[in-house]
């Protein structure tokens, strides 16, 4: 690989400068600051990056303006041209571009392959030099530097081992860092550290457990001991306080005792309900009586009414004749009314009557009543009646119609027919055209058979036309006509347009056609048109003809039927007047005067019915009223009742009489009635007052007392005595209630007795007190034992502790499987690491063979051998003489030969296996003597036949002592 | 030996309640955790619904009801309720203790109250309680008791049919024939068992369930729980089955609430990230089918040859896979949480090729290859040198860090790790890296 041209954009005192580099050697040379060494450091630049400012001093800044940066162009061994672009203004990557030859951009990953993993670190070492590095040993002794050279000799690409070492260190630090935090494993233990401090602390839970179980079985005891004490003062104060309680209970038994024992004890015998007994009894005695004094009142009340009824024993034996006629009287008196009304009806008839002989006239009532009015014949006069009117009617219009049909005939016979014409000559005529057409339509065509043929056409299509335009004119027939006319014309004129017509026959036929011999086309058309008129005229005046022959048939038809009409209007009167005949009617009246005179009939004959009929009705009244006369008087007669006044108001008198008397007649059978019932009950009342006196009396002689006020009187003595010891008994039931029981009362007073209250009093209140605080101790180890409970209950089914250990137990898990990970990597590591320091003792041999060479070369012979132990950072030399040396033992010249020399051995050993990468050198000569010079810059160019190689100097005669005859100098301006 | 009535009971032990499930490489979501957390207690909850609804006669459980190195109070209580539930459902229960509960005073609440159903056996030999029906001995347990964890006696050997008794059952936390893996406490050997006159042997102390002897009738009942990833599989309890003619016959009953599930999976005939993920699902789909409704915790392993490698050994693929498939599974029960997804594969890569190559590849090959042969070298020297740099190299994490030397002891290096299976995965991943670089180039 070679550099083909290097760009700089902005880079220390450079800006936008660009230089060609050839294949192998090209020496540059420039006076001290022309730009040497910011030219090699640019390279560095772009290949790895901006260095870091130093003191404060950016790294080569763009002094003279330009981008800082540049580009540089890379040929390939293979031939691929590869662009390297980087600019930045600070210290660091900057920003990379890495152009392939197809136009694909990569990064610093694509450069690294480029440069087949030679990194800063390598390339500056070997690669691109000064004198600073040149008099270094360190910065080949570098573990970075033999990595990459035995890296890119190991066949491992641009990566070295040291790479996939430091890779797998960096996971190793990634899962943990002996002080980090943040690792995984580091986080692990941290949380494992927190667990197993909290799992500690759990772990106590079953002496916990232990203890509370411990501290509960001594709670339990104490409270059962305060519980028993405190029971014990509690039933010493219970005591007491019954014994304060039944003191007074006490006292009061005391005085009933006394009170009892002023009282006679034989009330005792008296029994308690002896006087409610009496007063029941005497009270119920009181009731008898009482009931038995209104029963005795209510017959003397029923005997005074009795003495005051009055009834009348002859009117009442004829009640029911009375009752009758007075019955009858009231129903004739409705009858007298009927009477008056039919007389007015009867009035109001008649008069009817004659109003209606008086309208007709000359009728007498019995006739005019006999006439039959029913509605039938009604009918029968208005049937007549339309009939008449019926044939009056037609025999007019009949008159009316031959009247007009005569008229018209008469008016058409005086506008006489149509001139009819010649009808023979213009046949003729119409022949000879039809000739003339026919020998012209033969010229025409030339062909005996085309033309007549041809003709025959146009004939016939005029023959359509003509029938067409009659159809179309209503006239089909006058249209054929016109058609067959003009068809001939046609034929006549083809016949005579022939120039080969024979001239006679053709005069012939035009006379009798009616024209004249030199008649012309026109003539002979104007000729048809004429017999075609003439024909429809003709036809015209045949139709007129026929129509005036109708006419007259018609008027004979109407005059026929004027006669029957006529006819029919005669039948009709006849008929009429027969009915009014046979009905017994006046002759010569009219329908509607008849129906008046049947109406009036029928009228006349309902009002004499109606008179007729009233006037029965009246006589039969009349005859009733003189029966009811006759009765009455014999009733009254009997019964011996004056005939003073008027005969309906004694009647009237002799019917109130009756009511009075039977009114009377029922009260009194209804108070008999009532007198028995009071009687029937008066009897077991007046027993039940006997039972009663005799049993207050019974009652008295058993208790012992005279009367009822001795009773009332020891009565009262003998409830005080009884209100007296039930009071005793509930004070005693008292105190035995507080002394526990009965028998425990008598000991009770007796302790009463023989104690001071107020010293109890004070002992109860000691006792009181002790039993409080007693109980108290109790509620409160009682309430320890369930907070105990609570915590052992607690401690049972805590789960914080096998959470805790679940927890522990998967971060031992996760723990092992990362640490496993971790050495995992640790043993790759070292494998690597065993592997890369095998290959670098097995393969420094050839690096160091190669060294020795050219160190040899370089001093001329004087030094032979470079010795460079395996793992040891030292190097040392031996002379041709066999004295070896150690580096610090060398002059200064010498050891950077020996530098050199390592660096060429190195540079080779990389070009072993990967491309060969530029070699630039910055005036590393200046310490080496004229001879070895010049035999290191033979080694140099010898170095660029394999590699590119840019030398930079400032010293002429370096320039020449490399590049003798110039061709390959660079003047660095 | 006379036992004229049949009768019935059941065999648990290593209850290990309320103890964390271990194991754990990833944070697990609360769902999970909580599952987790409870699953020992559900489990137990599922060995006495199992008692109550087989209506066994009595109950023998074989130590280890909890932990005494985590003891919590809510274990023994959980453990005092369900010996409730049984007393309440008529059935005694026998108990002895082993290495994790002894009764050293220590690990027992002496406060806490058992049913008087229950029989604890003392730690003094020669103990053994009637086990009755309706006022008639049917069995005869025999039982003895850690008196402190590491017990070397064999106490199985003291351990003798009454003559002329009921049908004997010999109840102990024990390790028969030492077998390896697990601690050697109560050692004792099959002719022992053989030897005892028992009807029975119901052992605890072996999380595995199974037959040690056919006669007698000898069963480790196995962990009714499995705690951690080592404990695949289904666990329970028996429930046996003795007949009037005194034959035994043992049925495992699962109680298990959340079963630890490993699934391997072949990336040779994968190509695609999404092919990869399509074999997941589908592989813990049908591990969730054959679950019969308990929760599974899914290990996921990787392995073979295929281009997927590539993308397998990228820091943190495998994690994002495992979250990925989470996240669709959701925390829906029953669950299927995929704790971890491995990487076993290996490059499409001829590796004794690469291993003769003359080149930095080969280097890397070889030296692994006498790092390994460092582990097995007859040389001191060869030895001692590789011993020295593999364990410099684990020294910061594993010794250096004060921490890292009191949580990550149980799982620091061995020497043979480094040698060994540690060495393959760090060659692998070196390689990988190598490998990477050319494949880059």
């Amino acid at each position: 690989m070679r550099i083909e041209r290097l760009d700089i954009g902005g880079f220390g005192r450079f800006a936008n400068v660009g230089w060609e580099l050839d294949p192998g050697l090209t020496v540059m040379i420039g006076e001290n600051e022309a730009g040497k060494t910011t030219m090699l450091n640019a390279l560095r630049a772009i290949l790895f990056g901006f260095e870091l400012s130093r003191d404060g001093r950016a790294w080569y800044p763009a002094l003279v303006g330009g981008r800082r940066g540049g580009r540089m162009t890379i040929v390939t061994a293979a031939g691929e041209r590869w662009t390297v672009e980087r600019h930045g203004p600070r210290g660091g990557a900057g920003s990379l571009t890495v152009r392939a030859p197809s136009g694909n951009q990569g990064g610093q990953e694509t450069l690294d392959r480029l440069l087949h993993g030679a990194d800063r670190d390598l390339f500056n070492s070997i690669f691109a030099f000064g004198l600073g590095e040149l008099q270094d040993f360190s910065s080949l002794g570098g573990e970075g530097v033999r990595g990459r050279i035995y890296g890119a000799a190991a066949g491992l690409g641009g990566t070295s081992a040291l790479d996939l070492e430091r890779r797998l260190r960096q996971e190793q630090e990634d899962l943990f860092r002996p002080s980090g935090r943040l690792q995984p494993i580091n986080q692990l233990f941290s949380r494992m550290d927190e667990l197993h401090a909290r799992i500690g602390e759990l772990t106590r839970q079953p002496e916990e457990f232990e203890a509370a179980h411990r501290e509960r079985v001594a709670a339990q005891a104490a409270a059962a001991s305060r519980r028993t004490s405190a029971r014990q003062f509690r039933a010493r104060a219970l005591r007491l306080e019954r014994l304060l309680n039944a003191a007074p209970i006490a006292a009061l038994l005391d005085e009933l005792d006394a009170e009892l024992a002023g009282m006679d004890p034989a009330l005792d015998a008296l029994p308690a309900d002896a006087v409610a007994i009496l007063d029941r009894r005497l009270a119920d005695l009181a009731e008898a009586r009482a009931r038995l004094e209104a029963l005795d009142e209510q017959l003397a009340e029923m005997a005074v009414h009795v003495a005051g009824l009055s009834i009348d024993e002859r009117v009442m034996g004829a009640a029911d004749e009375i009752r009758a006629l007075d019955v009858d009287r009231r129903a004739y008196a409705t009858r007298v009314t009927r009477r008056h009304e039919a007389s007015a009806a009867e009035a109001r008839h008649a008069a009817t009557v004659a109003e209606q002989l008086a309208r007709v006239g000359a009728w007498q009532e019995g006739h005019l009543v006999a006439l039959d009015d029913s509605i039938p014949a009604v009918e029968a006069t208005r049937e007549h009646e339309r009939a008449l009117a019926h044939a009056r009617e037609a025999a007019a219009a009949a008159d009316r119609r031959h009247r007009a049909a005569a008229d018209e005939l008469a008016a058409r016979e005086r506008e006489g027919l149509p001139a009819a014409g010649d009808e023979t000559g213009d046949a003729q005529a119409l022949a000879a055209l039809r000739e003339i057409a026919t020998a012209r339509a033969r010229r025409a065509t030339g062909s005996p058979l085309g033309r007549p043929a041809m003709i025959g056409v146009i004939a016939v299509a005029l023959l359509v036309a003509g029938l067409v335009v009659g159809i179309a004119l209503q006239a089909a027939i006058p249209g054929v006509i016109v058609g067959g006319l003009l068809a001939l014309g046609t034929v006549a004129l083809s016949l005579l347009g022939s120039p080969g017509a024979r001239s006679e026959e053709h005069s012939s036929l035009l006379a009798a056609a009616g024209l004249p011999p030199g008649a012309t086309d026109d003539d002979l058309a104007r000729r048809g048109d004429e017999l075609a008129e003439a024909r429809v005229r003709r036809s015209l005046a045949r139709e007129q003809a026929g129509s005036v022959d109708t006419r007259r048939g018609e008027v004979r038809r109407l005059d026929e039927a004027l006669t029957a009409a006529s006819a029919a209007a005669a039948d009709a009167k006849a008929a009429w007047d027969g009915w009014l005949d046979a009905h017994g009617l006046p002759a010569g009246a009219s329908p509607e005067v008849i129906r008046q005179v049947l109406g009036a009939a029928g009228i006349a004959r309902r009002a004499a019915e109606e008179r007729d009929e009233q006037l029965r009705i009246m006589t039969t009244v009349a005859r009733e009223g003189d029966d009811l006369d006759r009765r009455a008087r014999g009733l009254l007669e009997r019964l011996a009742i004056g005939e003073e006044g008027p005969l309906d108001g004694r009647l009237a008198s002799l019917v109130d009489r009756l009511k009075e008397s039977s009114a009377d007649h029922r009260t009194a059978q209804e108070i008999e009635a009532r007198r028995r019932t009071v009687i029937e009950r008066r009897g077991p009342v007046d027993a039940s007052v006997q039972d009663l006196s005799s049993s207050v009396n019974a009652h008295l002689v058993a208790v012992g007392c005279a009367d009822a006020d001795e009773l009332r009187g020891r009565s009262a003595a003998a409830a005080e005595r009884r209100a007296v010891q039930q009071r005793l008994r509930e004070t005693r039931a008292n105190l035995a209630g507080i002394a526990g029981c009965p028998e425990a009362v008598d000991g009770l007073r007796a302790e009463l007795r023989e104690r001071d209250l107020s010293e109890v009093e004070v002992e109860l209140d000691s006792s009181s007190a002790e039993a409080n605080l007693l109980e108290a101790e109790e509620r409160r180890l009682t309430a320890q034992i369930g907070e105990l409970d609570a915590r052992i209950r607690t401690l049972e089914s805590a789960d914080e502790l096998g959470m805790l250990r679940q927890e522990l137990a998967g971060l031992e898990g996760r723990a092992s499987a990362l640490s496993r990970q971790w050495a995992v990597r640790a043993v790759a590591g070292r494998l690597l690491a065993e592997t890369r320091s095998r290959y670098e003792r097995e393969r420094q041999p050839d690096v160091v063979r190669a060294a020795s060479s050219h160190f040899e070369r370089f001093t001329g012979g004087r030094y032979a051998t470079i010795i460079a132990p395996p793992g040891d950072a030292t190097v040392r030399v031996e002379t041709d003489d066999g004295e070896s040396l150690a580096t610090d033992e060398l002059s200064r010249g010498t050891a950077e030969q020996l530098y050199l020399a390592l660096r060429f051995g190195l540079i080779e050993e990389f070009a072993q296996h990967a491309e060969p990468l530029p070699v630039v050198m910055d005036d590393i000569l200046v310490n080496f003597d004229a001879a070895r010079a010049a035999r290191a810059a033979d080694a140099i160019r010898d170095l660029a036949e394999r590699h590119q190689v840019v030398f930079f100097t400032c010293h002429e005669p370096m320039a020449q002592l490399l590049d003798p005859d110039g061709t390959r100098t660079v003047a660095l301006a | 030996m006379s036992s004229p009535e049949p009768f019935r009971f059941l065999h648990a032990g290593d209850l290990h309640l309320d103890s964390p499930v271990e194991g754990l490489s990833a944070e697990a979501p609360p769902e999970v955790l909580a599952l987790l957390r409870g699953a020992s207690t559900a489990a137990w909850g599922n060995v006495v619904r199992a008692a109550v609804v087989d209506r066994v006669d009595f109950v023998v459980i074989a130590g280890d009801v909890f932990e005494v190195s985590s003891p919590t109070l809510l274990g023994q209580t959980r453990f005092r309720d369900g010996l409730a539930e049984l007393a309440d459902a008529g059935i005694a229960t026998f108990v002895v203790h082993g290495n994790h509960d002894p009764l050293d005073g220590r690990s027992w609440a002496p406060s806490l109250d058992f049913p008087a159903a229950v029989h604890r056996f003392g730690t003094e030999p020669g103990e053994s309680a009637p086990a009755m029906r309706d006022g008639i001995e049917i069995a005869r347990v025999h039982g003895r008791s850690y008196p402190r964890p590491a017990v070397t006696e064999n106490y199985a050997a003291g351990m003798q049919a009454l003559p002329g008794s009921s049908f004997s059952i010999g109840l102990l936390h024990t390790n028969v024939g030492d077998r390896p893996g697990h601690a050697n406490y109560a050692p004792c050997s099959v002719d022992d068992l053989r030897a005892s006159g028992m009807g029975y042997w119901a052992l605890g102390h072996i999380h595995q369930p199974g037959q040690v002897l056919a006669d007698p009738p000898t069963y480790y009942s196995g962990i009714p729980q499995g705690r951690d990833p080592g404990e695949l599989g289904p666990r329970g309890c028996y429930v046996v089955e003795v007949d009037g003619a005194c034959r035994v016959s043992a049925r495992f009953v699962p109680t298990d609430v959340v079963r630890w599930h490993p699934i391997e999976l072949s990336i040779t005939e994968i190509a695609t990230d999404e092919a990869l993920r399509d074999a997941c699902r589908a592989a813990v789909d049908r591990a969730v089918t054959d679950a019969d409704g308990r929760s599974l915790v899914v290990r996921l392993r990787l392995t073979g040859r295929g281009p997927l490698h590539a993308n397998i050994v990228r820091t943190g693929y495998l994690d994002d896979l495992r979250q990925l498939l989470n996240e669709e599974r959701g925390v829906v029960p029953p669950l299927a949480w995929i704790e971890s997804v491995r990487g076993a594969t290996r490059r499409q890569i001829d590796l004794d090729a690469r291993r003769d190559a003359p080149d930095f590849v080969g280097d890397y090959l070889r030296t692994a290859a006498a790092a390994r042969r460092s582990g097995r070298t007859t040389d001191p020297d060869e030895h001692e040198r590789w011993q020295r740099l593999l364990r410099e190299s684990v020294h910061p994490l594993f010794q250096a860090a004060p921490r890292g030397r009191r949580y990550l002891s149980p799982v620091a290096p061995t020497a043979d790790a480094l040698t060994g299976d540690l060495l393959d995965e760090a060659e692998s991943l070196g390689l990988d890296l190598l490998i990477g670089i050319e494949d880059d180039r």
